[in-house]
């Protein structure tokens, strides 16, 4: 990556295309302006744009038996369950949390110190070592440290939201979950994951121990 | 050889002067980032008070305490987001033509080969393009460097701002080690009034102390208790308010916060909130609660920041 290339990438870090723009944090001064631009959503990005199907997907299994050689990792593999919800209810509750939890960026640092060190130090001080650093550090560690943020989310997301979590084997897990670091997985699969996901936070109240957030 | 040398120098001359011009035109209409203000500029008279701007001061016991505010976007600002938006627009129109000539050669050349033919490039519209969020050109990230001035209890930061109604965004950082924090699921807003100082204290020490028990983090649940009960006993740290060496004629209020509720996670940070504060923000469940009124915080639809892909 050339100077040039460099000082792009710091200078737009948080670019972020159209169709992943959203509603945003109320802007009370400007409340007609609100409803322009950030109001075009590319389809399926709302968090209540999808449709519960009439036939529902096959409710995941969540027996199994703990192996000695291959313990179940509660940080990794866990489920949410809260008693006495909808599954609209929990459906709209993890796509929120997933919503929020998604497109971590781990090590793209803050734009606003960096412009504030660019506009005092000048371009040099603020923007081009760690624009490059960044990128690199980021293609080297970011995929598995995203994956580790996401759980982290959605651990606290899905805890202030009143559901228990709970362990699960790894195989019993990747049934109905996704894992992404890099990339995002297509939509209808994240979709598909997400309503099994609703369909266990709603469903019979586990046996197991609760693990709390 | 000497040709190439010369296209590639016209090309980075070129490529400067168009960005220049991007740049320029960028920068337009775009409000005066914040600029951290040092007690000794001030001292020497490198800096001068500016009635028309407006200042954040906050103090901690430690270096360790920032924080990042995100002033709430105005009219203007929207303004410039769609100005610059319709420039992206125009950008990419220009080059939507040589793209349809590359799809064209392309084409006759897979018909030639008896290969799948290339797709044809779609005409930008708006939907296409982009540019920086409204929310995040006008930040503001007090500490944990830039110290306005400190002695041996205390560390005060001072930020020359654009007024107008901020709010406490988080924790961003740019350290691996460090992870950046966003309080998306609830947080405090207050207002910075042109030509005086609004006064934090040491707010960041004592109000993202965490909840009741340890919360889910990046490090062991044996390193979460440790920071967890780090953090709570900073939060029972004593008040700190003004500054030393804060010119006397300079007028100073102290920030009335605000629930607010809550974000989008526009920096894909890790999400917290801001832990309950007696008479001012509550919360049942995730649910933010004005603690003033008892009546719920309207909160958007919160939106993935990750491009989709169907």
């Amino acid at each position: 990556m050339g100077w040039g290339g460099a000082l792009c990438a710091g200078l737009t870090i948080f670019a972020v295309p159209m169709g992943a723009q959203g509603q945003t944090a109320p802007a009370p001064a400007a409340p007609v302006v609100v409803a322009q631009p950030q109001l075009r959503i590319a389809p399926g990005a709302a968090a209540n744009d999808f449709v519960i199907p009439e036939t529902l997907p096959p409710m995941p299994a969540l027996d199994f038996v703990e192996k000695p050689d291959y313990p179940v990792d509660p940080d990794k593999y866990f489920y949410f369950h809260r008693d006495a919800t909808t599954l609209e209810d929990a459906l709209a509750d993890i796509r929120e949390c997933d919503a929020l939890s998604s497109g971590a960026n781990v090590y793209a640092g803050n734009s606003a110190a960096m412009a504030g060190a660019m506009a005092q130090y000048g371009v040099l001080a603020g923007g081009i070592g760690g624009a490059i650093g960044s990128a690199m550090a980021d293609a080297i560690f970011g995929s598995a440290r995203r994956r580790k943020e996401y759980k982290v989310n959605m651990r606290n997301c899905m805890g202030w939201k009143g559901y228990q979590r709970y362990a699960l084997s790894a195989e019993r897990w990747e049934v109905f979950n996704f894992e992404e670091g890099l990339g995002r997985k297509k939509e209808d699969v994240r979709n598909l994951a997400l309503l099994q996901q609703a369909m266990v936070a709603s469903g019979p109240k586990p046996k197991t121990k609760e693990l709390g957030q | 050889m000497n040709g190439v040398i010369k296209a590639l120098t016209m090309g980075v001359a070129l490529s400067a002067a168009a960005w220049g011009e991007v740049a320029q035109a960028e920068k337009s209409d775009r409000p005066e980032p914040a600029k951290a203000i040092e007690a000794s500029a001030m001292a020497a008279g490198g800096y001068k008070f500016k009635p028309e701007r407006g200042y954040i001061l906050m103090s901690a016991h430690s270096r360790v305490g920032f924080g990042t505010f995100l002033r709430l976007p105005d009219a203007r600002d929207w303004k410039a987001y769609e100005a610059d938006l319709q420039k992206a627009l125009v950008r990419a129109q220009k080059a939507y033509p040589s793209l349809v000539s590359q799809w064209q050669f392309d084409t006759q050349l897979a018909k030639d080969n008896h290969k799948p033919l290339p797709p044809k490039p779609v005409e930008p519209t708006l939907a296409d393009v982009s540019a920086e969020r409204p929310e995040t050109r006008n930040m503001a990230t007090l500490g944990p460097m830039f110290v306005f001035a400190k002695d041996k209890d205390r560390f005060n930061y001072l930020s020359e701002v654009e007024p107008g109604t901020y709010v406490f965004f988080g924790m961003l950082s740019q350290v691996e080690q460090l992870p950046s924090v966003c309080m998306c699921m609830g947080t405090v807003s207050f207002t910075v009034k042109a030509g005086e100082v609004t006064d934090l204290g040491n707010m960041l020490e004592r109000l993202p102390q965490l909840p009741e028990k340890p919360t889910a983090g990046m490090g062991s649940a044996a390193m979460q208790a440790k920071l967890w009960a780090k953090q709570r006993e900073r939060s029972q740290m004593g008040e700190l308010w003004g500054a030393p060496g804060l010119p006397a004629d300079w007028r100073v209020t102290r920030a009335e916060l605000f629930a607010y509720g809550k974000m989008n996670n526009l920096t894909g940070a890790l999400i917290d909130r801001v832990a309950p504060i007696p008479g001012i923000l509550a919360y049942r469940h995730d649910t933010v609660i004005d603690a003033r009124t008892g009546q719920d915080v309207p909160s958007p639809t919160i939106m993935t920041r990750a491009k989709l892909k169907h």
